[in-house]
């Protein structure tokens, strides 16, 4: 137990150290290879090439190497994914719906708690709104894509759009402790009723058959959609399209520049 | 300490190193939209008609070893040249894959999702879903949304293809297009092309890769638009796993045993992996297709009765 928790223990470390190494190599090969650049005074001088790659990579190799040794050494005495075992966790909303559902009716402290989650659920959407709408408002201007260069117009998004969209994640984490902190509250209630005792064991509702049939309606008709959309596409050349984009290699596209 | 060695511990390592037909099916997958392999040795990507075809799985049709089109990239490439021609094509194939197999795909038939599998497989310490996970779980429809749709049809609209996602982020890419292409000394002469670009789409790749080792689907459940995309869809979706509610008791074991960020089993954040369904103590979980059963909970072999 404790030899594979030590196993487990330097396979990270090993892992977070190839990691950072191989980022590290990267920029400091681009960084000497701007420094050449100015040392030299020509724009032209390639900053990659492939010795200096070769080069840096060996700085590199050692590392990978110790953690290539360890993951087969994990492997092969069968350590290997002994802590990649599932993930558990408990689902407070589906407790509470067992819960709940074992009870004819809900106690006062309950129904508190329920409005309590709704006033938060309502409050966290109108703050994940103004984010989506602050962003929505500098996307949708026309002004902020009028440049050409991409690049330009990549740092004012980012600072534009980023900031609303952290701050609408942050609000859901937030909200998502809040209602689970309730749904905990509440589950303490619920279990403290002493109606719950010896309750019978709960059946989900079913789903309709008139909501099936609905949904394969639904389901056809898209189906039809996408059919008639691929035809016409294949008939207006964009199947062409597609093909010329992909035996050509997108420089751009992988990163190459 | 028993030291007695039985059968079963004879076989302990290939009993959990076996590949499972989910696994073997992904190999498959992979290989299938990689099937040129020629095009490593080569230092070139294939040019046949395949390529006009959309595979349903994140697969950079810059590989060299692609035979088809990444649905992604097209999907930019489209709306980047939709001002002179509308994207029917590669919308259509989207809407088609995501209603016939929605998800299914992500857990099924993406290479991008088996490397990062077999990442997660390394012996280290794992990261478990949680509420910050769950919360991360949503930043890949924010980069479906501004990096996929909304910064290449403006573009557009100046005739100029800019395919955000594939150019700023999309660490498959880099490891299947750039490390792949460069990797063969043919394609010496493309290194002088690098620059900051390539710096910081490697930078990304390392970061993507390093996480995956300690975090399930790292790239599949907080980045990946394709992913975002097909979950739109993963209500009304043809193939999945299913529910029989009348056998449901709603003890929530599925939802507990699943590595991905889901509130129930089938939302849009499952990839109908159908780890939940040799969990669920009911039995009440299959992957299905329409009405067709593909994989249901293992029946217990019936005990022979003893002919003496």
């Amino acid at each position: 137990m404790r030899r594979s928790k030590v196993l487990a223990a330097a396979a990270a470390i090993l892992t977070l150290l190839t990691g950072a190494s191989l980022c590290a190599a990267a920029v400091t090969l681009y960084t000497d290879g701007l420094a050449r650049r100015a040392a030299a005074g020509s724009s032209t001088l390639p900053i990659f090439t492939r010795e200096l790659v070769g080069q840096r990579l060996l700085w590199v190799l050692p590392v990978a190497g110790v953690w290539a040794a360890v993951m087969i050494a994990a492997a092969l005495t069968g350590r290997a994914d002994g802590t990649a075992r599932r993930s558990v966790s408990r689902n407070p909303e589906i407790v509470l719906t067992l819960l709940s559902a074992r009870l004819d009716a809900l106690p006062e402290a309950a129904i508190k708690e329920q409005a309590f989650r709704r006033r938060i659920a309502v409050l966290a959407g109108t703050v994940i709104a103004l984010c989506a709408w602050l962003a929505a408002v500098w996307l949708l201007d026309a002004e902020h894509f009028a440049n050409r260069d991409p690049e330009e117009v990549m740092g004012p998004l980012l600072i534009h759009v980023l900031p609303p969209a952290a701050l609408a994640l942050a609000g859901v984490y937030l909200t998502s402790c809040i209602l689970d902190s309730s749904r905990e509250r509440e589950i303490g209630i619920l279990t403290a009723e002493p109606r719950i005792r010896g309750a019978q064991k709960v059946r989900v509702p079913m789903e309709s058959v008139r909501e099936t049939e609905r949904l394969c309606l639904v389901r056809g008709l898209l189906f039809g959609l996408a059919a008639a959309l691929i035809l016409r596409g294949v008939l207006n050349g964009g199947m062409r399209d597609v093909l010329i984009k992909a035996i050509n290699i997108c420089t751009e596209c992988i990163g190459l520049g | 300490m028993d030291k007695v060695s039985s059968p079963a511990k004879k076989n302990g390592w290939w009993q959990r190193h076996r590949p499972t037909t989910r696994r073997l099916i992904q190999l498959y997958a992979a290989l299938l939209q990689n099937a040129h392999l020629r095009g490593f040795a080569d230092g070139e990507i294939y040019t046949g008609p395949t390529k006009a075809v959309c595979v349903p799985g994140l697969n950079c049709y810059s590989c060299p070893a692609a035979v088809g089109a990444c649905p992604l990239g097209a999907l930019q490439n489209a709306i980047a040249a939709s001002a002179s021609r509308p994207a029917f094509y590669v919308v259509g194939v989207l809407l088609l894959f995501g209603l016939a197999l929605g998800r299914v795909i992500c857990g099924w038939l993406c290479p991008a999702g088996l490397i990062q599998e077999l990442l997660h497989r390394l012996p280290t310490p794992k990261l478990r879903k949680n509420r910050l996970t769950r919360t991360l779980s949503w930043l890949k429809y924010v980069i479906l949304a501004v990096f996929v749709i909304i910064i290449p049809a403006w573009f557009a609209l100046r005739k100029f293809p800019v395919p955000a996602f594939c150019k700023y982020i999309c660490p498959v890419g880099t490891l299947e297009g750039a490390v792949g292409l460069l990797s063969n000394p043919v394609n010496a002469d493309r290194f002088g092309m690098l620059g900051p670009l390539f710096t910081q789409k490697f930078v990304i790749l390392a970061l993507v890769l390093t996480a995956c080792v300690f975090i399930y689907r790292a790239f599949c459940r907080f980045l990946c638009p394709l992913g975002a995309l097909y979950g739109l869809l993963a209500r009304i979706a043809l193939l999945g796993v299913r529910i029989d509610r009348s056998k449901c008791s709603g003890c929530g074991a599925c939802v507990s045993a699943c590595p991905m960020d889901i509130r129930r089993v089938g939302d849009h954040e499952c990839i109908h992996c159908g780890a939940c369904i040799d969990v669920c103590p009911e039995k009440a979980i299959e992957l299905r297709a329409g009405k067709i059963v593909l994989k249901g909970p293992e029946i217990a072999p019936v005990k022979r009765r003893d002919p003496s």
